[in-house]
């Protein structure tokens, strides 16, 4: 398994080349780069200009994991709106695109958002529609588009079994998910979602969640690597179940006040040792 | 051969059945076609709830010579010519269903087209949800009481002619006039979701259509 990392995680302030080093000295061999976060990274950035953002990333000695994108909570492929759904589907092509140029085959995509004015069949049924169609576009570029499990906040596909014969509804195999193991929270077990999907998995994300916080004790929280609820020794048996050998990538919160790039050296040794199974 | 008396009989039969408001023989239920506006559908995922209901599908130009019902899903600005065959149609004594989607672009021009050919006059959009939560139901009142979910940007109407058949909240956005009806908040896309309480409304409707005004 190979260690990636975020271009969301870079402070404020640094270059897409600072960051990058910083990334490579850390110990990743990859990053993600996440379309429409950073300015570097943008709708509008051209062929040329992503083609140039590719040798800076193998010029570190780094690798592109995968292509995430920072739109789809305002502009995703279940909108009811036409004209809203039109450029998220042209924002997940961008991904396709881009992901061909960077030298990568694997995108991320936030799938359907049910929210209290668009409910669930609709979104259902819509996100299905349009993978379908975004999945053509996929298999001939050979390109993957990973769905990613946000149960909580996508309120969408909240179990593994539901999010299996969603996928099965989609009917391509250039669609799977995209693992986030820190997203399950207190309405499922992240091994057993591997268990499930197994080479459904287009890439992984680490993080963890500290379950049922807060003053009233109805939040989740978002934490790093070992400092929440995962049951890790049971998600890496899962991985190596499923025979997964891919890039398992840091996603986090970023909430180091003070020495930003700790956070970067903290989760690549985390990482090391969730890959070497050493709890 | 039917004698003068049976004749008689049959013909003061049908007079008390008439006055009674009820027909001799089973009404019959117009043939539907959903028609396929092509780029002017803006959201084919109506047709394509309209057509799940088992209507079929029905390309332009539209013929006025088969006479069947039509749905026109999601609409808004339409050429003159369709909408000329449209209240044409109208006005000989179809049904026609016209969905609005004027919330989603065309609003200006689907206004003027209404008032013009059908003296329906619409209002600017609504989004619903624009200032938070809502509820998020349509009231239909006819052809049966029952609630099916808003489609976020909705067209109101201010017809003083039109029976208000469905509102949200005090906002009117479905209307009949003779046999037109107005949906300004799309019912296809629920029809498409599977609604329980959309299939109830729309199929109501169509067994209305079976019947006398």
């Amino acid at each position: 398994m190979k260690k990636s990392i975020g271009d969301s995680l870079f402070a404020k302030g640094w270059t897409f080349e600072q960051g990058l080093a910083l990334v490579k000295k850390a110990g990743f061999g990859g990053v993600e780069l996440w379309l429409g976060d950073k300015p570097w990274f943008q709708m509008n950035t051209s062929d040329a200009e992503v083609r140039a953002l590719r040798r800076k990333v193998e010029d570190t000695g780094l690798t592109v994991s995968n292509v995430a994108n920072a739109l789809d909570w305002d502009e995703n492929i279940s909108a009811r709106d036409p004209r809203i759904r039109e450029k998220a589907l042209r924002h997940v092509e961008r991904q396709i695109e881009t992901a061909q140029l960077l030298g990568t085959d694997s995108t991320l995509v936030v799938a359907g958002l049910v929210t209290a004015e668009i409910p669930y069949n609709e979104v259902y049924g819509r996100t299905i529609e349009s993978l379908k169609a975004l999945g053509e576009k996929a298999a001939k570029a050979r390109v993957k588009i990973g769905c990613e499990n946000c149960c909580a906040e996508q309120r969408f596909l909240i179990t593994p079994r539901e999010f299996w014969q969603f996928l099965n509804e989609v009917n391509n195999p250039w669609v799977g998910i995209h693992l986030d193991v820190g997203n399950i929270h207190e309405t499922g077990f992240a091994e057993q979602w591997i268990e499930i999907h197994g080479p459904r998995i287009t890439r992984v994300h680490l993080k963890d969640v500290l379950r049922h916080r807060g003053r009233c004790g109805d939040q989740s929280v978002y934490t790093n690597i070992f400092l929440g609820d995962n049951n890790w020794p049971a998600i890496r048996a899962a991985l190596d179940k499923v025979r997964y050998d891919g890039w398992l990538i840091a996603e986090m919160e970023s909430r180091y006040r003070f020495a930003q790039d700790q956070q970067f050296w903290d989760t690549a040794a985390a990482i090391d040792r969730f890959i070497a199974a050493r709890f | 051969m039917l004698s003068r008396r049976a004749f008689v009989g049959a013909l003061g039969a049908a007079g008390a059945t008439m006055a009674a408001g009820v027909s001799a023989a089973p009404p019959s239920r117009p043939e539907w076609r959903v028609l396929d506006l092509g780029p002017d559908c803006i959201l084919r995922e109506s047709l394509a709830g309209f057509c799940r209901t088992g209507i079929p599908p029905c390309p332009l130009p539209l013929d006025n010579h088969e006479r069947p019902a039509y749905v026109v899903p999601t609409a808004a600005r339409l050429t003159d010519d369709l909408m000329t065959r449209l209240s044409r149609h109208v006005y000989e004594g179809g049904w026609l269903i016209f969905e609005s989607a004027a919330g989603f672009g065309g609003f200006e021009a689907q206004r003027e087209q209404l008032a013009r050919h059908f003296r329906l006059t619409i209002e600017p959009p609504v989004d619903l949800w624009a200032g938070g939560v809502s509820a998020p139901y349509v009231d239909y009142q006819w052809p049966v009481h029952t609630k099916v979910r808003d489609f976020s940007s909705v067209v109101p109407l201010a017809a003083p002619k039109a029976e208000i058949i469905g509102t949200i909240g005090s906002i009117p956005v479905a209307a009949r006039l003779g046999r037109l009806i107005f949906l300004g908040s799309p019912i296809g896309p629920s029809l498409l979701a599977g609604d329980r309480e959309a299939y109830l409304w729309f199929n109501a409707l169509l067994q209305q259509t079976a019947s006398p005004l």
